[in-house]
């Protein structure tokens, strides 16, 4: 007997993945994935497990608290209520990414691999939003991170933990930022052959409990708006393998915010100069080893 | 493709007296806009800036008796010694201030359409705008060959004809226009034709609202117009009969000038990088020596050089006709493209800067990005110029 003509509603889906896969041998239905979703989905479903969550608690932040904010914030940056948005982020975990529980709120298992795997996975989720409200948080992130990779013990007790802990549990996070561009030297001094080469100015003069800190940095991504940068400086009458990073904090005598940069995009976080005239900078805030930056 | 006489083309030197005009208005007017921290220049001095501009004779007016009608950007005299002079003027004048070269442009095609019909207008227009886009029209080939198509799209802003006057509806898109539009030139359906009128601004049913904030082009002003029961003497319909002839007239002329201000703006981001890069030391040298940064300005000398070629090659073309059409919509999709890659790899060079208000590389940069996306961009142009090879000669 002659088999019935098909529709096309039925031809096309016997086409789908799902149905045609039940054409294949077992080994064949056992290798191709047939199950019917967003790619968004599926490409989240191929993360360690520690990580997809982080991907859709990004994913719903973005939704709700960077896509009502992002056009205020690109149009007037000079006025928006950055403390509000951090503290949101803070509250949902997305700034304190870069350690495990109990201060941290990354997967412990994934991070005793790689260190910046949920930052990186959450940036992607963030910037579908807004690109500047994504970089305002990933630059407090970049701030932060020499705290943690100079691996000095005495840093992360004194510094890194306890910021952790201010950020995720009490609701107060400290924004941080990240220096070491200066007008004759970019972030190619983060390349081994471009730092070798860089007139980098920035200095520290060594005193009686600390240092001195004299020079300018320029295009500091939450420079504004940050209570605490890292910044990189060289020893004083010494080459560049002097260089070594501060902990400095908001409000020090001789550290101001000069000119904010007028940019073309990403204008939700600012890219501005920091300014240091004799800032004294303790002993204990030396972020690591001397010479180690 | 059909081409003008060569030996009625303006000559060399006549080309170099209206291109030192130009380069004077740019470096003194124009620049004048930029003293002080204005991105986009200081828009409350465009007036006065638009007013010399009449006066020497750069920006045109369809009043055939006043200065520039003839000589200035899109005048008149185009047809007889061809496009050279207004594509040139436009580069320059876009050297420094792509918006401004936007301004002379959009008065030039408006001004040209009335100028070239001949007609006495109502009311002696000074400053004119086109309204052709619609929000359906990005611009379809079907669409420009007939008014009344609904595959992909039929023009929603109809003329209707009562015993001495037309009534307008419907609504144009993106009409780039300068302060003070006293009339704008609307193509509108009439039964199954284009017709094209001549609208006062300031009429009643005529609505215009800004287009809100954009990337680029901020000097020019860019509004929606909408006509809602707009009735105008017969008088101020222009063509005889058809207005096909005048639509491909202003598409081309529209898409070369657009073509020919990226080019201009092209130009002035790689003699800026040029002079930053050869000026600017990072670990020890000069930044010009270091390959990569040669190699992205070499590019962009390259692509900025090919883009003012191009448009330049189109000097001689006889506009009106379905081929310059053609040209013209791969002028600006390809011109535009070379350019864009120009003001981006000028940029690149500047690092950080590059991204920064105070250097001007952003304007530029934002300024080309328009350029390439308004009125046709590239996906559309693409299927337009195909569209053209398809069916062109059904018109």
């Amino acid at each position: 007997m002659k088999k019935p003509e098909r529709t096309l509603e039925e031809k096309i889906d016997s086409l789908y993945m799902r149905k045609a896969r039940n054409n294949l041998d077992m080994l064949g239905r056992m290798l191709v994935d047939g199950r019917e979703m967003s790619i968004w989905d599926h490409d989240t479903s191929t993360l360690p497990r520690g990580v997809r969550k982080w991907r859709k608690k990004a994913r719903d932040f973005a939704r709700t608290e960077i896509r009502p904010r992002a056009v205020e914030a690109d149009i007037e940056p000079y006025s928006f209520d950055h403390k509000t948005f951090i503290r949101a982020a803070a509250n949902k975990g997305l700034l304190s990414l870069l350690f495990i529980p109990p201060f941290g709120s990354a997967n412990s298992m994934v991070f005793s691999k790689n260190a910046v795997y949920h930052i990186a996975v959450v940036a992607e989720e963030l910037a579908t939003e807004d690109g500047g409200l994504a970089l305002m948080l990933l630059a407090h992130n970049l701030g932060l991170g020499p705290l943690l990779l100079s691996g000095n013990l005495l840093t992360i007790i004194r510094h890194f933990l306890p910021h952790l802990y201010k950020n995720r549990w009490l609701g107060s996070p400290d924004v941080m930022a990240f220096a070491i561009t200066e007008p004759g030297a970019g972030s190619d001094v983060e390349d081994p052959e471009g730092g070798a080469q860089a007139k980098l100015v920035t200095t520290a003069r060594p005193v009686k409990g600390g240092y001195i800190l004299n020079g300018n940095k320029v295009f500091i991504s939450g420079g504004a708006i940050a209570d605490s940068v890292t910044v990189y400086a060289k020893i004083e009458g010494e080459g560049l393998d002097s260089w070594t990073c501060f902990l400095v904090k908001k409000g020090v005598k001789g550290f101001f915010v000069g000119r904010r940069e007028k940019k073309m995009g990403q204008r939700a976080s600012d890219a501005s100069e920091l300014v240091f005239d004799d800032v004294f900078v303790p002993k204990r805030n030396i972020v690591g080893k001397l010479r180690s930056g | 493709m059909n081409r003008m006489d060569s030996s009625q083309l303006m000559s060399f030197d006549e080309l170099k007296q209206f291109e030192s005009l130009a380069e004077g208005f740019a470096q003194k007017d124009v620049q004048s806009m930029f003293e002080g921290e204005h991105p986009d220049g200081d828009l409350e001095r465009l007036p006065e800036i638009l007013n010399i501009s009449f006066e020497i004779g750069l920006a045109v007016s369809p009043d055939p008796h006043m200065d520039g009608a003839e000589y200035g950007i899109w005048g008149r005299g185009i047809d007889s010694f061809g496009l050279l002079s207004s594509i040139s003027l436009l580069s320059i004048i876009a050297e420094k201030c792509g918006g401004v070269a936007m301004l002379l442009n959009a008065q030039g095609v408006a001004s040209n359409i009335l100028l070239h019909t001949g007609k006495n207008i109502p009311g002696n227009p000074t400053r004119v705008a086109l309204c052709l886009q619609e929000s359906n029209m990005p611009p379809y080939f079907e669409t420009v060959i007939n008014p009344n198509t609904e595959e992909p799209a039929p023009v929603e802003t109809v003329a209707s004809k009562t015993d001495d006057t037309y009534v307008l509806n419907g609504e144009k898109h993106y009409s780039y226009s300068m302060p003070d539009t006293d009339s704008y030139v609307v193509m509108a359906k009439i039964q199954d034709k284009w017709g094209c009128f001549v609208v006062p601004s300031k009429i009643d049913g005529l609505t215009v609202t800004d287009a809100g904030r954009r990337t680029g082009l901020r000097a020019c002003n860019l509004n929606h117009i909408s006509f809602n029961n707009v009735r105008i003497p017969k008088e101020t319909r222009i063509d005889s009969g058809d207005a096909i002839k005048l639509v491909i007239r202003a598409l081309s002329l529209n898409w070369i000038g657009m073509s020919a201000i990226a080019a201009g703006i092209a130009k002035a981001a790689v003699d800026a990088a040029k002079q930053y890069v050869s000026e600017r030391y990072q670990g020890g040298k000069l930044i010009q020596e270091h390959a990569a940064v040669k190699s992205l300005i070499a590019g962009a000398e390259a692509n900025a050089r090919n883009a003012m070629n191009s448009v330049r090659s189109l000097l001689d073309v006889e506009l009106n006709s379905i081929e310059t059409l053609k040209e013209s919509a791969m002028e600006k999709h390809s011109g535009i493209i070379l350019s864009a890659q120009a003001v981006t790899d000028s940029l690149q060079s500047f690092g950080g800067y590059g991204y920064m208000e105070d250097f001007g590389m952003e304007k530029k940069l934002r300024d080309v990005t328009v350029l390439k996306s308004a009125s046709g961009s590239p996906y559309f142009l693409k299927q337009f110029i195909y569209d053209v090879e398809l069916k062109g000669d059904r018109i």
